[in-house]
């Protein structure tokens, strides 16, 4: 289990985590999703032991990780920015990774060659940022971590190789148990694969739940009302976004979707339906609340 | 896949392989280039060597110490600094990059561990063409039986001290700084900060007080470059009393004090890195507490510098009356380029041009700090100017005017004229309202002002050295008015052992032979050595100076003379060269010289010259009457024309 409590980070004045706080169940995937400038890669690279935390703890299985060589000999990580040396290839690097990481697997290495049919010998630097991040991914997954922790994996890589890839991943949580914590601003990706969602913004994480919990504790309803007759909503009904479109009117409610129902039907729509948010959707009105609404730009 | 197979706590290590071997491997062109030159040497011996049967010769171990020596003392310490920076550039340069910091501070290793195998990878690299160059040429000495153990002992100790001290400030360097062009400029900045900052006040100190100089070699010891090529020497002596050769490598110990120092600054590099934050990659420099020190800093560097060049520009060579500054023009200079100082590193440090707003206070420091700078240094706060040494603190003391020396005279010896020189260096000081402010007026006073550039060095009792220099007008009518500094030189001119002072060479020297210089020689000879005669010749010939220097026919300098307007036509120089009795250098005696304008008055010399032959009685009286008659420098070259 990762665990970051109430850590805070400036870089000269600048606040970049706030507070942030957030628990990564093992065994599953954890999707970390933010704007930009939220915290997000600032967290990762909490966790992978880069930066210390100003105040708080970043904990993996209950104690820290910073300058733990034990801690991080567990993690590996695909940075946004991933890094290798310019002069290096996929060889080098394999060689590098595997004088630190002591669970560096070669047979896996040699078994991922086929998945990836990257050039071995070719220098990194010179190949395109998809075929980089597939390089990525061949050495990190073949260190077998027990924590693999991504900032935006899979940004660069054609459809195929996207599946390829979070299929492999999934293969190691199913079979292994391998934790996956994930940044990513493709939420449509990220909802096929998480069990956990944690949104952050301004340097906190606002929420943070299961996927489940949180797409049961919010409701789109559809309905169409009379003429002239739509009503005010009451206030215990905590409706997050309302749209009309004609004569059907679209609310965004935090609830179940059944009680949400039940104190719409007081109201008499002529027609009522409740809809499941995607993730997507789920962000979007979250953050509305925090002053980060989608602007109605007229150009 | 047990994960608790692979998890089990591992024992704390503190060198990685992967990454030394990477280090090594990554730097391989730079320390392969290096030791394919420094095999070059080796190899060109064995070619010399191989070709020893046909006249060449095989050198004896003393002299392939030598050559040992010479190579760490001469070679060595200009290169391992050069060397050790760019090593040091190569291990440490992931800090700089926000992307290689990530990946390796994310590796699975603390940094004590990555600093340790940074630190001995890059030692590795600087010890490498040393090892090759060395391994073979000793290889090379002992295939050819002048291998010397101790040599080999006392030049890989060099090296190691050498290696140590510089990588270890390359590696301080390298944690202080963020930015990979920002750790070759400090520790550039380090090695020479020392002499630079204090010749830079004492320049400006020169520009309000009397007596001061701009030599910076009081605080050496800061700068390890300066001082370790001033203490490392090689004593290597070819001629013996005994006939044998002996090489020697003087001042190990200094290179030992660095090397400590060294492991002082790796140690604290070591304590900067635990400290250090991985997102300063790619500042300027890696601490916040550094930011007013490198703003400030600068700021100091720039007034010392641009602002003593704005005021050179703007003020002195237009408006300034005298030698000495004047006051608040330069405060205002200092305080301009030390604001560009400031601006120009904050500039750095913000990544911006956008540096002004809210700088006020920071501004307004520096120009408060360059008037306090100037207002402490014209009021001679540390009495530099006032201070004369008391009589018994003072060991020996020498004169050095307008290039003519006179001394050392020492106070045991010499007592006399240790008190007048302490008396006229006082003259000086109370005199120096007048020396400050006198300036010539070339429209009376030409022919009638002499300048002279007096310089006073003091050997005091504790250890130290007190010197002093100053630029002075001298003129008639102070020189005849009792207690002027004018007088009490003239005063002292006319002591008889003064005198004698300016024809001797140094008591512990040995006469090696006399060049004569003159227009009235023998058969129209213009120089003659007594080398090329008879070496007996020279120590008749010093005998006689001698003998006139004793009967006071040596005549006294005179202050009111110009020694350099006499034309050469009627000079009669002697070259006397000596050899002195200290640490010989490079397989060389050390010699000295002492050059001697002989007088007229001088008969016993002038006999010598003529018993010997070098001139016809008809010449000297000749030359006599011509001096005489030589009106170049009249009525300045009355009184006596002799220095050395």
């Amino acid at each position: 289990m990762i665990e970051v409590k109430n850590v805070v980070k400036t870089f000269d004045g600048f606040t970049a985590l706030d507070g942030a706080t957030i628990t990564v169940p093992g065994g599953g995937v954890y999707g970390l999703v933010g704007p930009n400038g939220a915290g997000k890669s600032t967290i990762i690279r909490h966790l992978t032991g880069i930066y210390r935390p100003d105040s708080g703890e970043v904990l993996v299985e209950g104690s820290p990780v910073y300058e733990s060589p034990e801690k991080k000999a567990l993690i590996a990580s695909i940075p946004d920015d991933w890094y290798a040396f310019p002069s290096a290839t996929i060889a080098d690097m394999m060689r590098f990774y595997r004088g630190f990481y002591p669970t560096f697997d070669m047979a896996r290495y040699e078994k991922f060659r086929s998945v990836f049919s990257l050039p071995e010998k070719a220098l990194i630097r010179r190949m395109s940022k998809g075929m980089q991040k597939q390089a990525a991914f061949w050495l990190a997954m073949s260190c077998r971590p027990r924590y693999l922790i991504l900032d935006e994996p899979v940004d660069g890589l054609d459809p195929v190789m996207r599946r390829q890839v979070w299929s492999l991943m999934m293969s190691d949580v199913s079979e292994y148990g391998t934790t996956v914590l994930v940044s990513s601003h493709n939420l449509r990706e990220l909802e096929d694969v998480c069990d956990h969602v944690g949104i952050m913004n301004k340097g906190k994480v606002l929420l943070e739940r299961s996927l489940t919990d949180l797409q049961e504790n919010i409701v789109k309803l559809q309905a169409v009302w009379k003429p002239g007759e739509a009503p005010v909503l009451p206030a215990p009904l905590e409706v997050l976004h309302t749209s009309h479109v004609g004569r059907v009117c679209t609310y965004i409610v935090r609830g179940t979707a059944a009680a949400v129902t039940e104190q719409m039907e007081q109201f008499h729509p002529l027609m009522l339906e409740a809809l499941p948010l995607s993730l997507e959707e789920i962000f979007i009105y979250e953050l509305g609340g925090e002053q980060y609404a989608v602007k109605e730009i007229l150009l | 896949m047990s994960w608790e197979v692979s998890s089990m706590p591992s024992k704390r290590s503190f060198f990685n392989r992967t990454l030394f071997r990477r280090n090594l491997s990554h730097s391989w062109p730079l320390w392969g280039l290096l030791s394919a030159a420094g095999a070059m040497i080796p190899l060109y011996f064995l070619l010399e060597l191989l070709n020893a049967p046909r006249g060449g010769r095989i050198p004896l171990p003393e002299e392939f110490a030598a050559l040992l020596y010479q190579a760490v003392t001469v070679f060595a310490p200009g290169f391992t600094a050069g060397y050790a920076v760019l090593c040091a550039m190569l291990v440490w340069g992931y800090l700089y990059d926000s992307r290689s910091t990530g990946l390796f501070h994310s590796l699975p290793v603390d940094r004590t561990c990555l600093f340790a195998t940074n630190t001995l990878s890059g030692l590795a690299m600087l010890a490498i063409p040393y090892a090759v160059t060395g391994l073979l040429s000793c290889l090379l000495a002992v295939c050819w039986g002048f291998f010397d153990l101790t040599a080999v002992v006392n030049t890989v100790l060099a090296v190691i001290f050498l290696a140590v001290t510089f990588f270890g400030m390359a590696t301080l360097c390298a944690m202080l700084t963020g930015n990979i062009f920002a750790l070759p400029a400090l520790y550039l900045l380090l090695n020479f900060l020392s002499p630079i900052l204090e010749s830079l006040i004492f320049t400006m100190a020169q520009k309000f007080l009397v007596g001061i100089g701009s030599e910076a070699d009081r605080f050496t010891a800061l700068s390890p470059i300066v001082q370790i090529y001033t203490s490392f020497r090689t004593h290597f002596q070819q001629f013996t009393p005994g006939g044998e050769q002996t090489a020697a490598l003087r001042g190990l110990w200094v290179a030992a004090l660095y090397a400590l120092a060294g492991l002082g600054m790796l140690a604290l590099a070591w304590f900067l890195y635990q400290r250090r934050h991985s997102e300063r990659a790619g500042d300027v420099v890696a601490f916040r507490w550094l930011r007013p020190v490198f703003r400030y800093g600068t700021a100091l560097l720039g007034g010392l510098t641009v602002g003593r060049l704005i005021y050179f520009c703007l003020w002195e060579s237009l408006f300034q009356k005298g030698g000495y500054a004047d006051i608040l023009p330069l405060a205002v200079c200092v305080a301009l380029g030390g604001l560009l100082g400031y601006y120009a590193a904050s500039m750095l440090l913000e990544k911006s041009r956008r540096v002004f707003r809210g700088s006020l206070p920071g501004a307004g420091i520096v120009c408060a700090g360059a008037a306090v700078l100037c207002l402490l240094v014209s009021m001679d706060v540390f009495g530099a100017e006032r201070r004369v040494p008391d009589l018994e603190d003072v060991e020996s003391v020498q004169m050095v005017d307008r290039g003519i020396l006179a001394g050392p005279f020492t106070l045991e010896k010499d007592r006399e004229q240790v008190e007048a020189i302490l008396d006229f260096h006082q003259s000086l000081v109370d005199d120096r309202a007048y020396i400050r402010s006198y300036e010539p007026n070339w429209d009376h006073d030409e022919g009638k002002v002499f300048s002279h550039y007096i310089s006073l060095t003091y050997q005091l009792a504790d250890g130290s050295t007190l010197s002093r220099q100053y630029d002075l007008w001298f003129t008639a009518e102070r020189t005849e008015t009792a207690g002027t500094y004018e007088n009490l030189l003239s005063v002292f001119y006319e002591d008889p052992k003064v005198r004698r002072c300016d024809v001797t060479i140094p008591e512990d020297a040995s006469l090696s032979s006399i060049s004569i210089s003159s227009e009235y020689l023998k058969d129209g000879a213009y120089g003659i050595d007594t080398s090329d005669q008879n070496p007996e010749d020279a120590k008749t010939l010093y005998a006689a100076l001698l003998r006139d220097a004793d009967e006071g026919n040596v005549p006294a300098k005179d202050v009111l003379g110009n020694y350099y307007t006499r034309g050469t036509d009627t000079r009669l120089c002697f070259n006397v060269e000596y050899r002195l009795p200290i640490d010989l250098w490079e397989g060389s005696w050390n010699y000295g010289y002492k050059t001697v304008y002989v007088h007229p008055q001088m008969q016993h010399t002038i006999d010598a010259l003529i018993s010997l032959g070098y001139m016809t009685e008809e010449d000297a009286a000749r030359w006599a009457e011509d001096y005489t008659r030589d009106r170049t420098s009249e009525p300045l070259m009355e009184n006596a024309v002799v220095y050395g």
